[in-house]
């Protein structure tokens, strides 16, 4: 098993939730896993802005942002090969390029680690 | 002796004689009108200029046998015990006379000779008759003393011989001639005889066209009697719009006495107007000469009236198939398409091919062509219809689907004779369809993320408090199960899931003790709420054996399995853990105990038993078949 606190320690992470709650829940995660938070974002258009001002190390990625898709963000990050994990309710339905870390909702805090643990290992 | 000198011998009244005889013969033979006549007349010039008083004229018979056909002085003994008797062979070309001048004098055998000496004769000569240069008969002469013939004898006896067979021959070709006129009425009566009762209408025109026979058939067609057929005119009985055309033909065969061909109605004796077909020929006599027509009558009013009926079922068919909205065809057994209704106007004109035949591949997606063979290779191969979806080309070129149906028609055989199909528009169909899926899957998506919501709220709430945190990760783990039944749900579009992937879903894979787990049963579908209940249900199961049964040590173990009796037609679900600590039934019912007992009580009306054995829990949900969707007997 890896160790989610090992690799997430001060890393900057981007995370793009449009649903408050769910957002801030998963950022007190990522804090607790000792990781720092870039955003929450809110919309694709804020992450984009974050993302050209700061290098993150991964980014937590909510597929549908306001009834669109965030593959724009997607895009940028595989570009930069930057390690995603992508969050859904689609559940097995979510378009995302095979072989992508996805996590079904509702997801619980240690799925959320394991998750960004092994898409950074991959890298 | 020269003949001169012999001629002189006789005498000049022996001479007239002789000349009278002969040209008395000749008279009697022109005249003659019968066969005995001519053996008559043959046999007075042999005795009278011949010398002899007795002779005969004998003619091979049918079977080449020479037989007695006329005689003088002879006894019936005598041409007994001889007949037959003949020098020659039927047949024999140019024979020569024979004359014997004393019998006595010949090395004949001795019965014969004795029979001649019986008859007193001595001296006695075979004349050959001919036609046409074979040997038919001949005359004999006898004499009653030796008798050598002299040249002059000879000469007179060949010219009787030849006057004799030239008149034989005459009455021979006569007899042919009145043989073949018999011959000919015969076969004419003959003809009226077989015509009389022949199943079909047979008559004989002259060459005007007028009536000379009507078969039995067709004279009862008409109603008219057989001796009133000279006075009977057919063409007033001819139905009045198609006595121009029928009248046309039929004198223009006459006219160049050429076969003919008609059809048209007539009036038969009770006034109704069947249609006749009429095969008409031209007759001629033996020289050749135009004699009228001889025809035969079919009465085709009941094939007519079967083709038109046909006409009428395929008019009605075809207006039919053009008020339908879809595409409708008809091929023949080969799949060759010979009908098509007028929707082909909304296609693109790539159905036709080059030839002007209906071709589907101009107008089938290349993508679907290959399914759409097969669907029609496996129903013709079985005889049976097929339908499958495919798209087809638009006028504009574009495509859309469709639903594509054919019936085969069989022939009385079994056979298949050709296919009925039509081709039905589905693309909004389709796009309703997947319209729908879209908005289920939206919908999915939107209560998941409401539950993560109240995930979030839940935690966020219970935060801080560290004796929450394993009711937090309780909670956690209901919602998630949950969650993944909802999934599943919207997999089949909220109609329904399948047993097996419930169970799977909320037992294996889940984390520890997940892989000590085993399922087994046959395939069985549940109903949306089944599936959200049995889900949350077996996660209680899985949880409570995590913490407090055989799931909780590496050497445990947990089977769930599931059998259908068909008989009772219930369901009987078994959870059954092993090899785990001993066990005790809990003191108070929790969550985990509501789900497991109440709501498989309320949503599958089933009877649930918890029963706490010293080798772990044994779980047994026992549940009526009719309350779930479908059963696949496997």
């Amino acid at each position: 098993m890896i160790d989610g606190k090992a690799i997430l320690t001060g890393k900057l992470i981007l995370l793009l939730e449009d649903e408050f709650l769910i957002a801030v829940e998963a950022a007190d995660t990522l804090k607790m896993s000792g990781a720092t938070v870039l955003g929450p974002c809110y919309t694709i258009n804020e992450a984009l802005d974050a993302l050209n001002r700061s290098d993150v190390d991964a980014a937590v990625l909510d597929i549908n942002i306001d009834g669109q898709q965030s593959d724009a963000v997607a895009q940028l990050l595989r570009g930069k090969k930057i390690p995603v994990v992508f969050t859904t309710g689609y559940g097995s339905r979510a378009k995302v390029a095979p072989g992508s870390q996805v996590l079904d909702k509702p997801y619980g805090a240690s799925q959320l680690v394991a998750a960004l643990a092994t898409a950074m290992s991959e890298r | 002796m020269n003949a001169a000198a012999e001629l002189s011998l006789y005498s000049r009244d022996e001479q007239l004689l002789e000349l009278s005889a002969l040209y008395e013969l000749t008279n009697r033979l022109y005249r003659a009108r019968t066969s005995e006549q001519v053996y008559e007349a043959a046999l007075d010039a042999i005795v009278k200029t011949l010398g002899c008083q007795r002779a005969s004229i004998l003619l091979f018979d049918h079977e080449g046998v020479m037989r007695f056909v006329a005689w003088r002085g002879l006894s019936s003994e005598y041409r007994a015990a001889v007949d037959g008797h003949s020098p020659w062979q039927p047949g024999q070309r140019d024979p020569d006379p024979i004359f014997v001048p004393d019998i006595l004098a010949t090395s004949e055998p001795a019965w014969l000779k004795e029979r001649l000496a019986k008859e007193k004769i001595r001296g006695l000569a075979f004349m050959p008759l001919v036609d046409q240069g074979e040997v038919i008969g001949k005359f004999m002469t006898y004499h009653t003393e030796p008798h050598t013939y002299s040249s002059h004898e000879i000469e007179t006896a060949i010219t009787i011989a030849r006057q004799l067979g030239f008149s034989l021959e005459r009455s021979r070709a006569e007899a042919a001639r009145k043989m073949a006129v018999d011959e000919l009425k015969l076969s004419e009566q003959r003809f009226r005889v077989m015509s009389e009762d022949a199943p079909v209408m047979i008559w004989v025109s002259d060459v005007d066209g007028s009536c000379l026979h009507l078969n039995r058939m067709l004279r009862s067609f008409w109603g008219v009697q057989e001796s009133d057929i000279g006075a009977f005119d057919w063409s007033t009985t001819m139905h009045a719009d198609d006595a121009p055309g029928i009248t046309n033909s039929m004198m223009n065969a006459l006219r160049t006495a050429t076969t003919v061909q008609t059809q048209g109605r007539y009036k038969r004796a009770d006034g109704e107007y069947r249609v006749l077909q009429t095969d008409a020929r031209p007759t001629f006599s033996a020289k050749g000469e135009f004699r009228g027509m001889i025809g035969v009558n079919v009465d085709i009013t009941d094939r007519v009236r079967a083709a038109d009926a046909l006409q009428e079922r395929e008019r009605r068919f075809r207006k039919l198939a053009e008020t339908l909205p879809q595409l409708v065809w008809s091929s023949n057994a080969q799949g060759r398409v010979t009908y098509w209704n007028s929707r082909i106007d909304n296609y693109s004109s790539d159905h036709l091919g080059s030839d002007g035949a209906f071709q589907w591949r101009g107008i089938l997606h290349e993508e679907d062509m290959q399914s759409t063979l097969e669907a029609r290779e496996t129903a013709a191969t079985r005889g049976e219809g097929y339908q499958c979806t495919h798209r087809l080309k638009m006028k504009d070129a574009s495509y859309r689907w469709h639903l594509s149906r054919a019936t085969a028609v069989h022939d009385d055989h079994g056979n298949i004779e050709g296919w009925y199909g039509t081709a039905t528009d589905i693309h909004d169909l389709m796009r309703a369809e997947e319209l729908r899926k879209l908005l289920i899957d939206e919908l999915n998506h939107r209560v998941k993320n409401t539950l993560a919501v109240v995930q979030a709220i839940a935690k966020q709430t219970l935060r801080g408090d560290p004796a929450d945190d394993a009711r937090t990760v309780a909670f956690e783990g209901r919602l998630a199960a949950l969650a993944q039944a909802h999934n599943l749900l919207a997999r089949e579009a909220w109609e329904k899931a399948h047993l097996e992937d419930v169970a799977s879903q909320a037992l294996l894979a889940r984390g520890p003790g997940s892989a000590q787990i085993t399922l087994s049963g046959p395939p069985a579908a549940l109903k949306p709420k089944q599936a959200l209940s049995l889900s949350m249900a077996l996660h209680e199961l899985y949880t409570n054996a995590v913490k407090y049964g055989s799931l909780g040590c590496v050497t445990g173990s947990a089977d769930f399995t599931w059998e259908i009796d068909s008989n009772a037609q219930r369901l009987k679900m078994q959870w059954v853990e092993r090899g785990g600590p001993a066990t005790v039934t809990p003191q108070k019912a929790g969550f985990g105990s509501v789900m497991i007992q109440q709501a498989l009580k309320a949503e599958l009306d089933a009877d649930v038993t918890m029963d706490f054995q010293k080798e772990g829990l044994v779980c047994i949900i026992d549940a009526p078949l009719l309350n779930f969707v479908e059963v696949l007997n496997s």
